[in-house]
């Protein structure tokens, strides 16, 4: 399948119809700058695709190339559309057209199946042909050394076309997954089979040390019976009344102890005051408040006398005044010419004196005698208050000793109820018969405490046999979680090996591609001769996950970051025309290149000129502008125009009138005569 | 290895018509279609140096006449120098300029040929593209398939329509 003309109108720069044959061998297209020969390019890729790639993908002022695909020039073209024809080996042809609103005219089902294999076709094949179909001046290398290396795999491994496996792999993984939070869920369930099977096994150990302390049980629920004097009961119901009733006879116990200190108590001061001693105490109590009241009615009278005997000096104390002013005047005014103030009469001074000391003794003497009397009644009170409170003291320490008795009847009442609630009925409170109680209660208590314990062996029994059976049972349950364990595992090495074989045999199958693309790469690598010392180019793959497809001159130099811009061309060339050769799955047997020399030098241009001589004589239709008339001319020369498959020279130009157009269209006719062999 | 006879034989297979001028020298020629020219063995490189550009100019006027009666297929001549001597360093330069002289013919000068695969190298701006990948596209789905079989024949599920379920549950002996 080759592509067997191009028609188009009002497409790009070309506002008129061209009608485009496109010879079986080859068509070279020359044309100075802007006249079209890109054109052609883009209408076949728009034909073929309905868009044109291009490097210019940015927007400016909101308008993006795509509003440039159709005639923006001055005047309005008679139509638009772009037709591309094809023929096939059998020389069948196909033609599909399009217009701006989309395609209007098609000769067959589907561009898609009837150039791409579809078993092994890239996903977007027919983008993917027109990238590997058409080698656009400036993507020769853009998409063979300035591509990054993973980016360089990518569009190698689309570009060669091999079987998809990326919905398998995804299956799988998904596989793993599963079987990975299987195990994983399993593995939890494990942990939990085996944690339950320790706990369960320290519960029986310790049942069993339980068990082993107590050996015998016979009788202690007889015991415990007799002791709480009961009918029948089950087990569970026994033990719950037993812990009750020792806890209800140990309350029971203390509390009689302490009535039985109190009682002891009571009991000695009972004894005290019925001895003779104490009577004795008593009576000695009597004597001396009797002997205190006597004493107190002695200084009773003696205040009495002493009040009568103040009150009498109390009489005389204004005569006593007089006297005492009386001697205060004398003493003072003294004689008057030898006579007495007082009465006039003459007196010796002598006397005068002496009947004043006698005044002075007598008022001394009174005042002497009334302060002595005072005194004494102050004495008398002070003993009198002495001997009350003593008696008050006495009486009341008779009082307390004489009620002794019903105090104690009284405690002892007291201590006689606390006793009957706490189980002492019927018998008199005595110490020694409290204490024979109390000591009961203790043996009931240490009898009920050993026939509870027989009975908590029972219970450990009972429990150890079903603890024995739970181990078992958990044995069990791990051991089936291992097996299911097991087999989960085994199903997931192979899920595991069968994601690696997917993935091994997905990278085997690109590794053979790329084996094969290698020849092929290198051949036509040395063909081009980009550099003169290192003639030969192998590429490498490196990485697992993301994988990385660099080349490599010599010893091991990476001709992206060495070579000039026309190597790197060249060498670029080489790379890409290996990748158009290498699709399998491609039926388009065109190969279209676009200015491929720009940037080559003369040398260079004619290795390539002989490597699309080796295309062709290979079987290749090939397409191919160059801006160099002479380049033009010598392509035509090269490219073997054979007898079934002849060329064509397509000279184009343009003008404002009608835009692109076909200058001219030469035939290249076979040559007719051999010259060395004519003989 | 005989270079001349070798080269005979490889532009043979391509198509080219060869014959030998002179019986005495190591010169062959050779013509197809599109292109003509002649080969030359030569003992040692630097007699390439020496003679190229003679036996270019002899070859041209000998056959000027009927190179007339073609001149497209003029355009197209080789001249081609071939020898097995490893040429010294300064010599190797000297001969690869030859090739950049687009005077007169196309050369093609190549030294230090031991194996076929050099002299077929040597030839190849005259012969077709060597190493097209011609091998169809195995049923690659299909070897996986039997691949993964091999491990389990359940796995083979995961080329075809069985759901993920489905497989856990095969896989696992799961009912």
């Amino acid at each position: 399948m080759r592509l067997s003309y191009l028609k188009m109108s009002g497409f790009r720069g070309v506002k008129d119809s061209i009608d485009l044959s496109l010879s079986p061998g080859f068509v070279v297209i020359t044309g100075r700058n802007g006249t079209g020969k890109t054109t052609i390019c883009d209408a076949i890729e728009y034909g073929l695709t309905g868009c044109i790639r291009s490097n210019v993908s940015r927007k400016e002022k909101g308008e993006a190339i795509t509003d440039y695909l159709w005639w923006r020039g001055s005047g309005e073209p008679k139509d638009r559309y772009v037709t591309v024809g094809f023929v096939d080996e059998a020389g069948r042809a196909f033609g599909i057209t399009r217009t701006p609103k989309g395609v209007s005219a098609s000769d067959c089902e589907s561009l898609e199946k009837l150039l791409c294999d579809q078993r092994v076709a890239p996903p977007e094949c027919l983008k993917q042909l027109c990238r590997t179909t058409i080698l656009r001046a400036e993507e020769i290398t853009q998409l063979s050394l300035d591509l990054p290396e993973t980016e360089r795999f990518g569009f190698v491994l689309s570009a060669l076309g091999t079987t998809d496996f990326s919905n398998a792999e995804e299956k799988a993984k998904d596989l793993v997954n599963k079987l990975k939070n299987m195990y994983a869920d399993l593995e939890r369930r494990y942990d939990l089979a085996r944690q339950k099977i320790n706990d369960v096994t320290g519960r029986l150990s310790e049942a069993k040390s339980q068990t082993s302390k107590y050996k015998s049980i016979s009788g202690a629920e007889e015991l415990i019976k007799k002791i709480l004097d009961l009918e029948s009961s089950d087990v569970p119901d026994l033990l719950e009344t037993v812990r009750k009733a020792i806890s209800g006879l140990r309350v029971q116990t203390n509390n009689l102890i302490h009535v039985q200190k109190d009682v002891a108590s009571l009991d000695k001061r009972r004894r005290e005051i019925e001895s003779a001693s104490f009577k004795e105490d008593l009576g000695k109590i009597e004597n001396q408040m009797d002997e205190l009241e006597n004493q107190l009615r002695e200084v009773d009278g003696e205040m009495e006398g002493l009040e009568k005997a103040i009150h009498e000096e109390e009489r005389q104390t204004p005569r006593l005044a007089s006297l005492a002013e009386l001697y205060e005047q004398g003493r003072r005014l003294g004689l008057e010419d030898g006579r007495c103030p007082l009465c006039g009469s003459s007196v010796a001074e002598t006397d005068y004196d002496k009947h004043l000391l006698q005044l002075e003794q007598s008022v001394k003497n009174a005042s002497d005698v009334m302060t002595s009397l005072v005194e004494s009644r102050s004495n008398a009170v002070k003993r009198k208050y002495e001997l009350q409170t003593t008696l008050e003291s006495v009486k009341r320490k008779y009082e307390d000793l004489s009620h002794s008795k019903e105090i104690i009847d009284r405690e002892i009442e007291v201590l006689q109820k606390a006793a009957e609630e706490s189980g002492f009925k019927d018998q008199p409170l005595v110490s020694d018969l409290l204490s024979d109680y109390v000591e009961d209660n203790r043996k009931r208590i240490q009898g009920l405490e050993k026939a509870l314990a027989s009975l908590e062996v029972s219970r450990a029994y009972e429990q150890m046999a079903e603890l024995e059976n739970e181990v078992k049972a958990a044995k069990k349950h791990r051991i089936e979680i291992e097996q299911r364990m097991m087999k989960v595992h085994h199903a997931l090495r192979q899920g595991k090996d069968a994601l690696a074989l997917i993935r091994r045999v997905s990278g085997e199958m690109i590794d053979e591609r790329l084996a094969e693309l290698s020849p092929l790469m290198e051949e036509l690598y040395f063909r081009l001769r980009p550099h003169v010392d290192w003639q030969e180019v192998k590429y490498c793959i490196r990485g697992d996950v993301r994988r990385f497809l660099s080349f490599e001159v010599g010893d091991g130099l990476n001709p992206s970051f060495f070579f000039s811009s026309g190597q790197r061309r060249a060498a670029g060339l080489a790379f890409l025309l290996a990748i158009h050769l290498s699709r399998t799955w491609c039926n388009l047997s065109t190969l279209i290149l676009d200015d491929p020399v720009q940037h080559i030098d003369d040398f260079r241009a004619l290795h390539l000129t002989e490597v699309l001589a080796a295309i062709r004589q290979s079987g290749r239709h090939v397409i191919c502008t160059a801006e160099d008339p002479s380049l033009a001319e010598l392509l035509c020369r090269r490219l073997r125009s054979e007898e079934g498959s002849e060329g064509c020279l397509v000279d184009m130009d343009y003008n404002s009138e009608v835009g692109v157009h076909l200058s001219s269209v030469r035939n290249i006719h076979p040559t007719v005569h051999k010259i060395l062999m004519s003989a | 290895m005989n270079l001349a006879h070798e080269a005979r034989s490889i532009l043979e297979d391509a198509g080219y018509i060869t014959a030998v001028p002179d019986q005495d020298s190591l010169m062959f020629y050779f013509e197809d279609n599109s292109l003509l020219g002649f080969i030359v063995i030569h003992e040692r490189s630097e007699t390439i140096l020496d003679h190229w550009e003679e036996q270019q100019d002899s070859f041209l006027r000998h056959h000027a006449m009927r190179l007339r009666r073609e001149p497209n297929k003029a355009w197209n001549v080789y001249s081609i120098h071939l020898t097995s001597d490893k040429p010294r360093t300064e010599v190797s330069g000297q001969l690869f300029q030859i090739e950049e002289d687009f005077r007169g013919t196309r050369k093609l000068v190549r030294a230090g040929i031991e194996t076929k695969s050099d002299l077929l190298r040597a030839l190849l701006p005259l012969l077709p593209i060597q190493n097209l990948i011609a091998v169809q596209p195995e049923d690659a789905y299909e070897n996986l398939r039997e691949r993964l079989a091999t491990q389990n024949s359940s796995l083979a599920g995961i080329l075809g329509d069985t759901q993920v379920h489905e497989l856990v549950a095969l896989l696992t002996e799961e009912e």
